[in-house]
């Protein structure tokens, strides 16, 4: 992929993931990963950052005697989600009229 | 590679990043091999070297990790105000500041740590440097000492093969020799030439061996010598390499 999937872009897709339902690793990080060409490795650290920033929280579950860990979004999270959402409408906007040739500086 | 296996090693290289952090991570990993499976768990994973190295990533890492928003340059300046995000942003900056000044003595621990792990490793790798420089007076000579035999292995190979180009070229040449005596003999000692011919056969088959064995030894033996050579010092080179990543 040649577009950098940086911390923003991968925050966003975490919680607009967890936005609809719950879900521990594996699912999540496996959804995310259908779109986004990102390591495993890689996303482990957004989801640790966005639970230290209290965006996330987890919770416990047993299933067939192992533990499965819970993501869920916090209502900070959500607000951070809307935030991400208009700035990514803004800028894929911006984008889209540069790609397609409609842009113009604003000084002529 | 197993589980457990891998496990093991990425705990070994989470090492600096405390206690709390290192049972996270290995948790989580656990839990994605029991969910995925061995084998796309190790696809998604990768090494565990390197998926040690990214888990701790923004651990060890000097710049905070930010919320990155995704912003716009085109944006008018006068909006920043209005932006609510924005003053969130930083506010969030703040408080993440803070915390990780205050850090050191209380609140995270596993992040000094990490820190300390990094500059841990730079000074190992200096004391590593001093060592070298301080060896230089054994190592140099030794290293002569290993160049000198690989030289003289060489010339004993190429004085070898010489030596049977030699006698290749001695046999061919007496044989020719023998040849002509036989012929001249014959009227005079008919039993003398019968016994040169006897001679010249013999001399021919050993000649026809030894070309064929000087075939065999630049067509085969030559590249098997710069294979084998090839393959020790690759295996040499990997080795100094696992020695420096450990």
């Amino acid at each position: 992929m040649l577009i950098q999937t940086g911390g923003g872009l991968l925050e966003m897709c975490v919680l607009a993931v967890l936005d609809r339902e719950d879900l521990y690793g594996y699912r999540l990080t496996r959804q995310v990963r259908q779109v986004l060409d990102v390591s495993e490795s890689a996303l482990y650290p957004v989801l640790r950052r966005l639970k230290k920033e209290g965006l996330l929280e987890t919770y416990d579950t047993e299933m067939d005697g192992r533990n499965r860990r819970y993501y869920r979004m916090t209502a900070a999270g959500r607000e951070r989600l809307t935030q991400y959402c208009s700035e990514w409408r803004q800028l894929t906007a911006g984008i889209d009229r540069i790609l397609e040739g409609e842009w113009q500086d604003d000084k002529t | 590679m197993t589980k457990r296996e891998y496990l093991e090693i990425l705990e070994k290289n989470l090492q600096g990043i405390g206690q709390e952090e290192t049972g996270d991570i290995l948790d989580y990993v656990a839990e994605y091999f029991d969910e995925a499976g061995e084998k796309e768990a190790l696809e998604a994973l990768g090494s565990p070297e390197s998926c040690a190295r990214q888990m701790k990533a923004d651990l060890v890492a000097q710049v905070p990790p930010l919320p990155q928003g995704l912003r716009m340059a085109g944006q008018p300046a006068g909006s920043r105000s209005q932006n609510p995000y924005r003053q969130d942003t930083y506010q969030g900056y703040g408080e993440y500041t803070s915390r990780r000044t205050g850090g050191s003595t209380s609140g995270q621990p596993s992040y000094a740590a990490g820190i300390r792990s990094a500059a841990h490793t730079e000074r190992r790798n200096l004391w590593i440097l001093i060592l070298g420089i301080l060896s230089l007076p054994l190592s140099l000579p030794l290293a002569a000492c290993v160049l000198c035999l690989l030289l003289a292995a060489a010339l004993v190979i190429l004085a070898l093969l010489l030596a049977l180009v030699v006698i290749c070229a001695a046999g061919l040449f007496s044989t020719c020799v023998m040849l002509w005596k036989m012929f001249t003999l014959l009227p005079a000692d008919p039993a003398g030439s019968l016994y040169l011919l006897g001679t010249v056969m013999a001399g021919l088959g050993l000649f026809c061996l030894g070309t064929a064995g000087l075939w065999w030894v630049f067509r085969n033996g030559f590249p098997m010598l710069v294979e084998k050579l090839s393959t020790l010092y690759r295996r040499l080179k990997e080795k100094g390499k696992g020695k420096n990543c450990a």
